[in-house]
C-alpha cells in the first residue's frame, strides 16, 4: 500500500467516522454528540495539517468502462493541503459553537453534529479530489448534507430545504456533466489519464475552442450555484431564516464559499485556459454580484437575511479577483475567500447567539445589546470591520489585492464599482451594529446576557482573533499558503512570492497607489500607525465619558419620551435607496422574488405542467388515440423516409 | 444448466396451480407457497448469475425438423444470455421483496388464494418472455403477463379500480394486436420464428425492406405501449396506483421492463439492427416521456401517482440511452433499467407501507412521520436518494453512465436536457421526502405506528441492494451489466452481438 494513502484519506476518515458515531447518540444526549463534534473536527484539523508539507498523491484503480476511465485518486498540493486544514478550523468553530448552544436546549444535536461532520468530510474529499468523479462524490455529499440539515433542524425548514437543494441540484448537474465533458475533451485531446485532475492541469484545455468552452461554463455555474453567486445565489437568504446559526455558518456561509471558489480558482487557473472573453465574463458576475448583493442586504430588516445577502456579495469579490486572470487578483480572491469565511461564519455565529438570548433577529426588536452580550458584540464588530475593508483587518488585505488584480486587468471601471460595494458594506454594518449593540435597548430586552455555553464565545473569539491575525500577518499568510495557490497552474504566473504581490505592481500595470515609495501595502507597518492614530481618539473618548454627568431622562412638551416608542432603530436607515428610481425597482422586483432564478424556472414549467396536466382526461377514447396517432406516427416516420 | 431453464416458468406455474388447488383446503397456504416458488426462482437465477451461465434449452423437444444445413429439437427454445439472465435475477429479487410484503400487507380476506394464483402466473409470464427464443413464446409468455397484471390491477373491484384495469386492458390489447401484427408480418416475409432463424434470415439480404420496416415500427409502438413510452402511457398512471402496493410494485419495478424495455433490446437488433431512423424514433420516445412522466409527476399529491409518472420518465431515460446505439448507450440503458427495478419497487412498497401508517397516499395530509415509523421512512429515504440520482446510490451511477455515454455518442443537447429531467426528478423526490417525512406531524396522526417487520424488512432489503450495486459497481456489477450488454450490442458496433445469440441457439440443439 502506498505510504501517502492514510494521509490522504485521514481528513475525509476522521470527520466521516465521528459523524457516523454522532448519528447513533440517542436522543438529547448533547455532551456525547458535542466530544463527537469537537473531536471530528480536531481531527480534520490535525489531518488537515499533517497535509501542510506533504506534497504528492495516491491513485488507485477504480472504475473502467469504455471511455470512462476514473481512478480513485487523492492528491495534496500547495492548495488542497491548507484548504482541508482551514475547513478543520471551520468544523471546529461550528462544533465548539454548537456544543455551547446545545446546552440547556431540546433538539437533536446529534444528528446534527453528525451532518455536519459528514459535511466536512466530503469537503475534504472534494478538496483533495484528484479525479474528476471523486471532485463530484465529496461536492455532492456536501450538498446531501446540507439539504438534511436543513429540512430536519426546523419545522418548518421544507421549503426552504427545497429551493437550496434544487439551485445546489442545478450547480451539481452541471459539475457532473462538466466534469464528464472534461474528461471526454481530455481523451480525445489524447491525454493519457484524461480523468485525473493532476494530469489536466498539466495539460490545461483551451477554452476558447467550444467543447471545453462549454465544460468551464458547466464548472463555472457549479461553482456560482455552491459559492451563491447571482443569479444563483438565492437560496442563501431563503434558507437563512429556517436554519440554525452554525448551519448558516458553516455550509453557506463557509465552507459552501470554500468548494465553490476552490473549483472556481481550479477551473479558471489550473485546468483551463479561459479566454478573455470568459474572464470578462466570470469578472462582469462578480461585479454584479457585489453590488446586486450589497444593495439587497441594505434594505433587509431580519439579520439572518442582511447576512445572507452579504454572503452573497462578497462571492463577487472572489469572482473579480480570480477572472483578472493576474497572479496578484487570483491571489486576492482565494484569500478573500478564507476570510470572508472566517469574518461571516463569526457574523452568523454572532447572530445565532444575539438569536439564541433575544428570540427574534428583527433588527426593529433589538438594541442596545454591547453592554449585555460583550464577547459577541466585540466578535461581531471586529468581524464587521473586517467585512467592511477597514484596515489592517483581514478583509482589507484580500479586498486591496482585488482592486490591484482589477487594475493591472486593465478594469478600472469594475475597481470602482468593487469600491462602491465595499463602501456600500460599512454603511450596511453601520446599521447592525447600531441596531442590534448600540442605541436604546427595547425593555423587552432587559435580562438579556450571554447564557450560552463556554463554546459559544470561543467558537467566536477564534474566528475574530483569526480576522485579526490574518491581517495583520496577512505577508506570512499570502506567502506561506495563498500564494502557492493562485500560482498553481500555468494559467497564473508560476509560484509567487507573496509578499512581493503586496508590494510590486504585478504584470507591469501600474497599480493604483504604486507611487507610494517602498510599496504598496505593509500590513504591521500600517497596524503600528493605526493603532497609535487611535491612542489620542481613545483617550479623547475616555476623558468625555468619564467625569461628573448628570442624566435626565428626555423631557419635551410636557411629556417623558417613551423609550419603547422613541427608540430609533437602524432598519430606516437606508430607506432612501428604495426611492432612487431604477435601484428601487429593481429592489422591489428583487424582495418580490421577481429576479430570483428559482422562481422564474418553476414558473415557466408550470404552462407545461397544466398544458399536460389537462390532457389527461383520464377519457380512454383520448388515450387509445394517442396510442394509435404514435403508433401511426413511427410506422409513417420509419416507412416514408 | 439447460436443464434447469424450464423451472424459472414451471415453479411459478405449478405454486400457481397449487395456489388454485388449494383454494379450499388451505387457503392460508397460498402466501407462503408464493414466498417459497420466488425463493426458488431466487436461488436459481442468483447461481445462474454467479457462475455467468449461458445455455439453450429447447423446452418440449417434440420431434426433429429438417432444415437445410441439418437438423435440430424443434421446442420453446429457452435462451439464457448475459441480458436475460440479469433481467431473470431482477424478476426474482423484486418478486421476493413483494411476495414477502404482501404476507402482513394483504389481510387474510376472500379469494386471497386467486391473488397468488395471478401474481405467480405474472411471474410466471414474464420469466417465460425473458427465456424465450422465438417470438410467438414471447408473444404468449408476454400475453399471459399483461393478463395477469390486468387481474391484479383490478384487485380490490373498486370503481376506480375496474375503471383502470379496464383502461389497462384495452391500451394492452392494443398493444399485444401491434406486436402481434409484427410477428405475422416478419413471418410472412421470411418464414421464421425463431429468432436466431429470423437473424440469419434478414442478414442474409433475401428479405424486402418494407416488411421488416413495417415489423420494427410495429414492435416499437408495442413495445413502447409495454414500456408505457411516451405517447403510449396513459395507461400507466390509473393502472400502477390502483394495484395493491406489492403489486405496483412489480409492474412499476418488473413488468414496463421485462415486456418493454427488454423484448425491444431482444428483438430489434434481430430484425433491423438499430439503424438511424430507429434511433431517432426511440429518442424521440424517451425524451417525450422523460420529460413528460417528470412534468406531470409535479402536479401530483398523491404518492402512487407521482411514482408512477416517474416509471413513464425513467422509462424515457433508458429508451434515449439504449437509442445512442453504442455499446455504452445500452450497457447505461440496461444498468439504468436495473436501478429502476430496485428503486422504483422500494418506492412503491414503501407508499404501501405510508398509506398503512398515515391513512391516506396524499403527501398533504402526511408529515413528520420520520418520528413514528423510522424504518418505513428509512426505507423510503434511501429510495428517494436513489431516484434522485444521490451518491453512493445506484441512480446516481446509471445516471452517470447516460450521461457519459450520450456525450461521447455525440449528443451533448439530449446529455443536457436528461440531465435536466434529472433535476426536476430530484425535486419531485425532495418534496416528497421533506412532505411525508419530515415537517411537523398532523394531530391526525400522532398515533400513528410503524408497520409490521414483514412490510419493512423488503423494503430496507432493497434499498440496501441499491446502495450495494452501487457501491459495489466496479467490483461485480459492471460484469452483470457489461455482460448483459453484450448480449446485444458489441463494442465495436458490429453485429458481433447477434451473431453469437444466433450461434449460441443453433448450437445449442443437436445438429
Amino acid at each position: 500500500m502506498d505510504p501517502l494513502l492514510p494521509t490522504l484519506l485521514l481528513p475525509v476518515l476522521l470527520p466521516a467516522a465521528a459523524g457516523a458515531l454522532a448519528l447513533l447518540v440517542p436522543g438529547r444526549r448533547h455532551a456525547a454528540s458535542s466530544a463527537l463534534g469537537v473531536a471530528g473536527a480536531l481531527g480534520l484539523l490535525g489531518a488537515g495539517l499533517r497535509l501542510l508539507d506533504v506534497r504528492g498523491g495516491v491513485s488507485l484503480p477504480w472504475l473502467a468502462l469504455g471511455p470512462l476511465e476514473a481512478r480513485f485518486a487523492l492528491r495534496s498540493d500547495g492548495f488542497s493541503s491548507w484548504a482541508v486544514a482551514f475547513c478543520g478550523v471551520l468544523a471546529l468553530a461550528a462544533a465548539l459553537y454548537g456544543a455551547g448552544w446545545w446546552k440547556g436546549r431540546g433538539g437533536a444535536p446529534g444528528r446534527h453534529t453528525a451532518l455536519l461532520l459528514l459535511a466536512a468530510a466530503g469537503a475534504a474529499a472534494a478538496l483533495l479530489a484528484d479525479d474528476l468523479l471523486v471532485l463530484v462524490l465529496g461536492w455532492e455529499a456536501v450538498t446531501a448534507c446540507l439539504f438534511f440539515l436543513a429540512v430536519s433542524g426546523r419545522e418548518d425548514g421544507g421549503p426552504a430545504a427545497a429551493k437550496a437543494c434544487a439551485v445546489l441540484g442545478v450547480g451539481d448537474l452541471a459539475l457532473l456533466l462538466g466534469a464528464v465533458l472534461v474528461g471526454l475533451e481530455g481523451a480525445a485531446a489524447g491525454a493519457a489519464e484524461p480523468w485525473s485532475l493532476s494530469g489536466l492541469a498539466a495539460g490545461p484545455l483551451d477554452a476558447s475552442r467550444p467543447g471545453p468552452a462549454a465544460a468551464f461554463l458547466l464548472l463555472l455555474l457549479a461553482a456560482m450555484a455552491k459559492a451563491g453567486a447571482m443569479p444563483a445565489h438565492s437560496w442563501i437568504p431563503t434558507m437563512s431564516t429556517t436554519t440554525h446559526a452554525s448551519v448558516m455558518a458553516f455550509l453557506p456561509g463557509s465552507l459552501d464559499k470554500v468548494l465553490g471558489i476552490y473549483l472556481l480558482a481550479r477551473t479558471s487557473l489550473d485546468w483551463f485556459l479561459p479566454s478573455p472573453g470568459l474572464r470578462a465574463l466570470v469578472a462582469g458576475i462578480g461585479a454584479v454580484t457585489i453590488i446586486g448583493g450589497v444593495f439587497m442586504a441594505m434594505v433587509q430588516h431580519d439579520l439572518r437575511r442582511l447576512l445572507s445577502f452579504h454572503a452573497v456579495s462578497q462571492v463577487g469579490y472572489m469572482l473579480l479577483g480570480i477572472a483578472t486572470g493576474t497572479a496578484v487578483g487570483a491571489m486576492g480572491g482565494i484569500f478573500h475567500m478564507v476570510n470572508h469565511a472566517l469574518y461571516k461564519a463569526c457574523l452568523f455565529l454572532g447572530a445565532g447567539a444575539v438569536e439564541r438570548e433575544t428570540g427574534t433577529l428583527e433588527l426593529d426588536r433589538l438594541g442596545g445589546l454591547g453592554r449585555a452580550m460583550p464577547v459577541t458584540f466585540g466578535c461581531m464588530f471586529v468581524a464587521a470591520l473586517s467585512i467592511s475593508g477597514i484596515p489592517p483587518l483581514n478583509g482589507f488585505v484580500s479586498k486591496w489585492l482585488v482592486y490591484q488584480g482589477c487594475a493591472a486587468a486593465g478594469w478600472p471601471e469594475l475597481l470602482v464599482l468593487a469600491l462602491f460595494g465595499s463602501v456600500l458594506t460599512l454603511a450596511s454594518f453601520v446599521k447592525v451594529l447600531h441596531s442590534v449593540f448600540w442605541g436604546a435597548r427595547p425593555s423587552r430586552l432587559d435580562g438579556a446576557a450571554e447564557r450560552a455555553g463556554a463554546g459559544v464565545p470561543a467558537s467566536m473569539v477564534l474566528l475574530a482573533a483569526a480576522c485579526v491575525v490574518l491581517g495583520v500577518f496577512a505577508g506570512p499568510a499570502l506567502e506561506a499558503f495563498v500564494g502557492p495557490a493562485a500560482g498553481l497552474g500555468s494559467g497564473g504566473a508560476g509560484a509567487l512570492d507573496g509578499s512581493a504581490a503586496l508590494r510590486a505592481p504585478v504584470d507591469g500595470a501600474p497599480a493604483p497607489a504604486a507611487d507610494l515609495p517602498g510599496g504598496v501595502l505593509a500590513p504591521i507597518p500600517l497596524t503600528i500607525l493605526l493603532l497609535l492614530g487611535a491612542l489620542p481618539a481613545l483617550g479623547l473618548a475616555r476623558t468625555a465619558s468619564t467625569g461628573a454627568r448628570r442624566v435626565r431622562p428626555p423631557f419635551v412638551g410636557g411629556r417623558n419620551f417613551d423609550r419603547e416608542i422613541h427608540r430609533f432603530p437602524g432598519t430606516g436607515f437606508y430607506g432612501t435607496v428604495r426611492e432612487v428610481p431604477g435601484i428601487g425597482r429593481l429592489l422591489s422586483a428583487g424582495e418580490s422574488g421577481r429576479l430570483d432564478a428559482h422562481e422564474i424556472l418553476r414558473r415557466a414549467g408550470a404552462p407545461a405542467v397544466d398544458l399536460l396536466h389537462r390532457a389527461h382526461t383520464g377519457l380512454l377514447q383520448d388515450y387509445a388515440s394517442w396510442a394509435l396517432l404514435g403508433c401511426a406516427a413511427v410506422l409513417g416516420f420509419l416507412l416514408l423516409r | 444448466m439447460e436443464r434447469f431453464l424450464p423451472l424459472f416458468t414451471a415453479v411459478p406455474l405449478l405454486a400457481g396451480f397449487a395456489c388454485l388447488l388449494l383454494k379450499r383446503a388451505a387457503p392460508r397456504a397460498a402466501p407462503a407457497l408464493s414466498v417459497a416458488s420466488m425463493a426458488t426462482l431466487l436461488l436459481l437465477a442468483s447461481a445462474a448469475a454467479i457462475r455467468g451461465e449461458e445455455g439453450v434449452a429447447f423446452a418440449g423437444g417434440w420431434g426433429v425438423r429438417s432444415s437445410g444445413e441439418g437438423s435440430f429439437v424443434a421446442g420453446i427454445a429457452l435462451v439464457l444470455d448475459g441480458l436475460s439472465r440479469l433481467f431473470l435475477l431482477l424478476v426474482a429479487v423484486v418478486g421476493t421483496a413483494s411476495a414477502v410484503f404482501a404476507l402482513r400487507y394483504l389481510a387474510p380476506e376472500e379469494g386471497l388464494p386467486l391473488f397468488h394464483v395471478l401474481f405467480n402466473l405474472l411471474v410466471a409470464g414474464m420469466n417465460g418472455a425473458l427465456l424465450a427464443g422465438d417470438l410467438f413464446n414471447l408473444y404468449v409468455f408476454l400475453e399471459v403477463a399483461s393478463l395477469a397484471s390486468v387481474g391484479l390491477v383490478a384487485w380490490r373491484t373498486g370503481g376506480a379500480e375496474v375503471e383502470a384495469a379496464l383502461k389497462y386492458l384495452v391500451l394492452g390489447t392494443l398493444s399485444s394486436a401491434a406486436i402481434l401484427l409484427g410477428i405475422t408480418v416478419l413471418y410472412a416475409a421470411t418464414g421464421f420464428l425463431n429468432m436466431a432463424d429470423l437473424s440469419v434470415a434478414v442478414s442474409g439480404g433475401a428479405v424486402p425492406r418494407v416488411p421488416l420496416l413495417l415489423a420494427a415500427g410495429l414492435f416499437v409502438a408495442g413495445f413502447g405501449m409495454k414500456t408505457a413510452a411516451m405517447p403510449f402511457h396513459a395507461w400507466l398512471p390509473d393502472a400502477h396506483p390502483s394495484a395493491p402496493a406489492p403489486i405496483s410494485a412489480m409492474l412499476s419495478g418488473l413488468l414496463i421492463k421485462t415486456l418493454g424495455i427488454y423484448a425491444l433490446l431482444r428483438v430489434l437488433p434481430v430484425v433491423t439492427g438499430m439503424d438511424g431512423d430507429l434511433r431517432a424514433v426511440l429518442t424521440a420516445l424517451g425524451l417525450l416521456s422523460m420529460w413528460g412522466g417528470v412534468l406531470l409527476a409535479q402536479a401530483q399529491d398523491d404518492l402512487k401517482r407521482i411514482l408512477a409518472y416517474h416509471s413513464v420518465s425513467q422509462m424515457g431515460y433508458v429508451l434515449v440511452a439504449v437509442a445512442c446505439g453504442t455499446w455504452l448507450g445500452v450497457a447505461a440503458g440496461i444498468f439504468h433499467a436495473v436501478n429502476h427495478g430496485l428503486f422504483k419497487s422500494a418506492l412503491f412498497l414503501s407508499s404501501g407501507s405510508l398509506e398503512r401508517v398515515a391513512g391516506t397516499r396524499r403527501l398533504s395530509g402526511m408529515g413528520g412521520l420520520f418520528r413514528r415509523a423510522p424504518a418505513t421512512s428509512a426505507g423510503l429515504l434511501g429510495a428517494c436518494l436513489s431516484i434522485s440520482g444521490v451518491p453512493p446510490f445506484n441512480g446516481f451511477w446509471s445516471k452517470l453512465l447516460i450521461l457519459v455515454a450520450l456525450l461521447s455518442a455525440g449528443q451533448p443537447a439530449m446529455a443536457g436536457l436528461a440531465a435536466g429531467a434529472a433535476l426536476m426528478t430530484l425535486v419531485t423526490f425532495v418534496k416528497v421526502q421533506r412532505k411525508a417525512l419530515f415537517g411537523p406531524l398532523p394531530a391526525r396522526l400522532e398515533g400513528a405506528r410503524e408497520v409490521p417487520a414483514s412490510m419493512f424488512l423488503p423494503v430496507l432489503a432493497l434499498v440496501l441492494l441499491c446502495l450495494a450495486s452501487g457501491l459495489l459497481w466496479p467490483a461485480g456489477v459492471d460484469g452483470l451489466v457489461g455482460s448483459a450488454a453484450d448480449a446485444v450490442a458489441s463494442p465495436d458496433g458490429g453485429p458481433g452481438a447477434v451473431r453469437a445469440y444466433v450461434e449460441r441457439v443453433h448450437g445449442g440443439g443437436p445438429r
